[in-house]
């Protein structure tokens, strides 16, 4: 047996963890940053792989070893190569994919499920007071309102905050008692996590009975919910939509006493479209009430992010003046959002297709 | 010693522990076990877990601790190598040990 | 420290793996190597040292000879494994890639700043150092004789065949000159000679091979990767019926000449000189270690006595 930890990715490397997922019926992912691979060598050549794991940001997952040397301690040994190598890069909340029939061989190596959706696939994680500490830490901003109508949840990524995210926030906080929006955490995004969630508090201000909190780890994460960002894949893999809805029904709606989730109504994006189907099919089921929110048009057109980044790329203020509130229009106009532009610029030159398909 | 960050050592091979320790706050210390022999030995565990963090001044960690059988020495190795990345020190005081 | 001890079988167990650490004693190698150095991932040196730190302070090896292969003093942690290692007390202090007389030297003098200040006997811990490079092999006696806490010297191959621009082979050719170069360095030191590890698990008839034309060579013993290796290298080394009836022969003689106040020594009317005793020892010594010798028969205890 000879182990093979590779960081940078090479093809024969990969061509070696296909061949061992394959097998198993599992499927390479794109964002895979780093793979362990161990061959069933006798002369210490790189052939005949028999087990593999991978991760992606701190997430474990494509873990598969061959049927023949099941029992014989690999998986053990590539789940503590994969912590070592991940301990090493900063990343220490660990999260691990598994489908459901291996859940007992992770959860006897340390990792405690966080959600599982039916008999496909489970979401593990290292900490075991993770999801819990993360509802506790909800449960201090749950605010209770003497008015009427349900509390509400609304999930937004917000790349930049928009009329259009306004126009959804206004129509469904006028429907709920409460409204918690949730921003998406996400690096990825041409905009910092920090000044998303920023702009959506300045925005919202106004707004008594709204509650802006960052997502986190569990609500659309690359944890949750990680084909969400191959945006090139252009689909949603069901079983991961279904993952990130279960995970919200059972523990943050609980812990926020929601009972209704919106989302804003989604013809262009058939990602958001497949995830709200898949919202559709779990929340009711748990108590949750999904309500769909037509988008605000803009003479005629709805107000879309992608459009207001695409003008922010060219500088055209003017024109953006009119799809962005007043603080989002400060904050473009300012030097605090150069970066974001320059990352608009780069990734349009660079041709990777990120920046127009996207409404969120 | 002072918990600065999060702190691993060991391994999930069979007869070793994997043992993690991250700041507690204030909140003392707190030890989430999982062992292949927590029926018979849980209490022996977190007896020498407890008595090797009071030996280093530790007063507030969350210790998790994933056990796969370990000797006593090999938990006391494990832990104290955690809790020394954990610190963020890489000298260690052998005349202490 | 003790110099005179079996030494067939010296078992390699990788410092930071718990499971083999734990089982090591087992075996019933002659001794077990705790390696700090090769098998040891850099990030994980801290672990493994400590691991192996708190096993030899805890458990009992039932007599069984401790070695702790540490890494080299140009590495950056060298010096802690010898702060560390003097307090937990192993046996012997092995030191890697060792290329001349004051690599020895000043391991040695870190190890006896280190046993003051432990309050121990300076001396206690004893040394053995791999000779791994042309250089070293060119300097072997000059390494052999180098402190009063060498009890053995041993020749590591990997690194000295890369440097010999060539690759090891099933015969052995290539590192032929520097086993006969340690084992003869060894001898005139009057020192332990070890060989090298052999790593494919899957031939055992080149195992036995190597194994015969070792003790053929005169080395003491070998060190081995697997338990799996330790019953066909104490068997090499087992001495056969008539070396022990020959060995037990002379101890008698040696004995009856004593009561009898006489100076001459003879055994099937051949004089018997100091080597042929010595060997004689060493021959029933491997004899115990394999459980060979008949102990109904009238040489009972005649050895210990």
């Amino acid at each position: 047996m000879i182990e093979r930890i590779v960081t940078r990715v090479q093809h024969q490397s990969i061509a070696d963890c296909i061949t061992v997922l394959q097998r198993q019926g599992l499927q390479w992912e794109d964002d895979i940053e780093g793979s362990v691979i161990i061959y069933n060598s006798i002369d210490g050549s790189y052939s005949d792989p028999v087990a593999t794991a991978s991760y992606s940001a701190q997430v474990i997952k494509c873990v598969a070893v061959d049927p023949l040397f099941e029992g014989t301690g690999l998986a053990q040994r590539m789940i503590t190569l994969l912590i070592e190598e991940l301990t090493e890069l900063g990343r220490d909340r660990l999260f691990l994919f598994t489908r459901v029939k291996n859940l007992r061989t992770f959860s006897e190596l340390g990792f405690h499920p966080v959600a599982i959706v039916g008999d496909l696939i489970a979401l593990l994680e290292q900490d075991p007071r993770g999801i819990s500490s993360y509802c506790r830490s909800l449960a201090a901003e749950q605010v209770t309102s003497t008015s009427s109508g349900p509390a509400a949840a609304l999930v937004m990524n917000c790349n930049p905050f928009t009329l259009g995210h306004r126009s959804i926030i206004e129509t469904a906080a006028a429907m709920s008692s409460i409204l918690y929006i949730f921003v998406v955490t996400e690096d990825d995004s041409i905009f910092r996590t920090e000044d998303r969630l920023e702009l959506v508090k300045l925005g919202t201000a106004d707004l008594a009975n709204v509650i802006v909190l960052e997502g986190g780890q569990y609500i659309i994460s690359r944890n949750t919910f990680p084909t969400y960002f191959l945006k090139e894949q252009q689909i949603v893999d069901h079983a991961y939509a279904q993952l990130d809805a279960t995970i919200f029904a059972e523990h943050i709606a609980p812990a926020l006493g929601i009972t209704r989730r919106y989302v804003g109504d989604e013809p262009f994006c058939p990602v958001t479209d497949d995830y709200n189907s898949c919202l559709q099919e779990i929340l009711p089921a748990a108590g949750i009430e999904l309500t769909v929110i037509p988008r605000l048009e803009h003479e005629g057109k709805e107000i879309s992010a992608s459009e207001v980044r695409r003008l922010f790329g060219a500088a055209d203020l003017a024109a953006l003046k009119e799809l962005v509130p007043q603080s989002t229009y400060d904050f473009l106009s300012s030097d605090a959002s150069a970066y974001a532009q320059k990352e608009i610029r780069r990734r349009s030159n660079a041709g990777t297709g990120s920046i127009q398909d996207e409404n969120r | 010693m002072r918990i600065v960050k999060t702190g691993t050592a060991g391994t999930l091979e069979s007869s070793d522990v994997m043992i993690t320790v991250r700041s507690n706050g204030t909140d003392g210390v707190q030890i989430a076990l999982q062992s292949i022999v927590e029926k018979q030995f849980g209490k022996q565990i977190r007896a020498t877990i407890e008595d090797t963090l009071k030996s280093m001044s530790i007063d507030h960690a969350y210790i998790d601790v994933k056990d796969q059988g370990a000797l006593d020495c090999a938990i006391t190795a494990r832990l104290v190598s955690a809790v020394y990345r954990a610190a963020g020190i890489e000298k260690i005081d052998w005349e202490a040990l | 420290m003790d110099r005179t001890r079996l030494r067939r079988s010296m078992l390699y167990v990788p410092g930071n793996n718990a499971g083999m650490i734990r089982d090591a004693a087992i075996y019933h190698s002659d001794s077990i190597m705790f390696d700090l150095e090769d098998s040891v991932a850099y990030r994980q040196k801290d672990a493994a040292r400590m691991l192996v730190f708190q096993n030899l302070r805890t458990l009992d090896f039932e007599g069984i000879e401790t070695v702790v292969r540490i890494n080299g003093l140009d590495t950056p942690y060298g010096r802690e494994d010898i702060r560390a290692m003097v307090k937990a007390r192993p046996d012997i202090i092995r030191l890697p890639k060792t290329d001349c007389a004051q690599d020895v030297q000043e391991v040695e003098k870190l190890i006896e700043i280190e046993e003051r200040k432990n309050g121990m006997p300076v001396g206690t811990i004893g040394m053995m150092a791999a000779i791994e490079s042309p250089l070293g092999v060119i300097n072997a006696y000059s390494i052999a004789t180098s402190s009063d806490r060498l009890i053995g010297i041993a020749i590591g191959a990997e690194d000295y065949v890369t440097a010999m621009k060539t690759a090891r082979s099933a015969s052995g050719v290539e590192i032929l000159y520097a086993r006969s170069a340690i084992v003869t360095a060894a001898r005139a030191a009057g020192i332990c000679a070890f060989d090298t590890v052999y790593s494919d698990l899957n031939n055992e008839e080149g195992f036995e091979a190597e194994v015969r034309l070792i003790k053929q060579l005169g080395f003491d013993g070998k060190s081995i990767i697997s338990p799996r290796q330790i019953k066909l290298v104490h068997d090499v080394f087992a001495p056969n019926g008539k070396e022990i009836a020959f060995a037990e022969r002379v101890i008698e003689a040696i004995e009856e000449a004593k009561a009898k106040g006489s100076g001459v020594i003879a055994v099937n009317g051949k004089m018997i000189d100091k080597p042929i005793v010595e060997r004689a020892i060493s021959t029933l010594e491997r004899a115990d270690a394999a459980g060979l010798r008949d102990y109904s028969s009238p040489a009972e205890g005649v050895l210990h006595a």
